[in-house]
């Protein structure tokens, strides 16, 4: 079948719309790992804070946040999430198993902070390609988390 | 060898060297500035000459358990050598820790997953705390001694079955820093010495328990 477009023009069409592909990748192809299109680590460790401030005030996951040190938490969240985003950090902290034990986390309390997390994510302008990536790593954490 | 057995076993080395002959004790009563009783205070003997003669036959295994988010006991005082084992009756992980320079060390501790004993070989005081749970203190005091003993809410501490001797009496609370020397003491043979200590200690927060909410 005869094409509307001349073969000319669209070999021409074709190239600049893979310079154009290329050049809109261009500026990340050094890194476009999930962590630097979050907006790197700064921001990754404020939405780590925001979050563990949000989970340990919120009624309906305080629970499990008593008398616990949140600084710390902060700390090795913020670590976590720069790690399994391929962000620059090795995660030093326990499993996500040996934290959670004991602690008889339901799923409403879990998909409490995953809402949690949504909210802050779009707070942050994090758009929702990078929120569902981020979500979608955290996923697999969920049989270590929930427990009844 | 687990610790009951190597307790059972130091208990029966100390019983078959042990001397009957000579049981005196020391009958303290500790107080604060006020004159008020001061619970929680470690009182200890210090022998002026190295004991020769007896020793007492009973140590018993000591544990620093983690209840509620608490230590439990929060004051306690162990002969130096003596292996205390951290055991976590909470459900949840603790990780027990301590900078003081008579014993660095962290110790994570997992629901039920039981740790090894801690070994304090050096006299001194541990100021234990849980980097999970920054509320959580406890205090530890290793003597150079088997003759200590913690007073109780009436501020009474007895020291028993000591061998006649000179001993230097000394004592201590979370609200002072460094134990404090009593006077030297002269131990006749079967005596009972009573002694009253004035502690000028400091109000300490988190010996009385935890507020139920942070």
């Amino acid at each position: 079948m005869r094409s509307l477009i001349p073969d000319s023009i669209r070999g021409a069409l074709l190239a600049a719309t893979v310079f154009v592909a290329s050049a809109a990748h261009g500026d990340v192809l050094r890194d476009d790992s999930l962590y630097t299109r979050m907006g790197g680590g700064e921001v990754i460790q404020s939405i780590a804070n925001e979050l563990i401030d949000q989970a340990s005030s919120d009624p309906r996951t305080g629970r499990t946040w008593h008398k616990v040190t949140l600084s710390r938490v902060k700390q090795f969240l913020g670590e976590y999430l720069c790690s399994i985003t391929g962000g620059p950090c090795t995660y030093t902290g326990d499993t996500m198993q040996q934290i959670h034990a004991g602690m008889n986390i339901d799923e409403a309390e879990m998909f409490a902070v995953v809402e949690q997390l949504r909210e802050i994510l779009v707070l942050h302008g994090i758009p929702l390609r990078e929120r569902n990536e981020l979500l979608a790593l955290l996923a697999p954490s969920k049989r270590d988390v929930v427990t009844r | 060898m687990n610790v009951i057995a190597r307790f059972a076993l130091i208990a029966f080395l100390l019983g078959a060297s042990g001397s009957a002959a000579s049981a005196g004790s020391i009958n303290a009563e500790v107080v604060d500035a006020s004159g008020k009783p001061l619970e929680n205070a470690i009182v200890y003997a210090l022998p002026r000459t190295p004991a020769t003669g007896s020793k007492p036959v009973e140590i018993s295994p000591v544990k620093i358990d983690q209840i509620d988010k608490e230590f439990v006991p929060r004051v306690s005082a162990i002969q130096t050598g003596t292996p205390v084992a951290f055991p976590n009756s909470d459900n949840i992980r603790h990780q027990v820790y301590s900078f003081s320079p008579a014993k660095t060390f962290t110790l994570k501790l997992y629901s039920g997953q039981p740790s090894e004993p801690v070994v304090f070989d050096k006299p001194g005081l541990v100021v234990l705390g849980c980097n999970i749970h920054d509320h959580m203190v406890a205090w530890l005091l290793i003597v150079d001694t088997p003759w200590f003993v913690r007073t109780n809410a009436a501020g009474r501490a007895n020291l028993k079955n000591l061998p006649a001797g000179s001993y230097d009496l000394m004592a201590w609370h979370p609200g002072v820093a460094e134990p404090v020397a009593t006077g030297a003491l002269e131990l006749a043979e079967d005596a009972s010495v009573d002694r009253r200590i004035a502690l000028a200690a400091a109000e300490v927060p988190r010996l009385s328990p935890a507020p139920a909410s942070e």
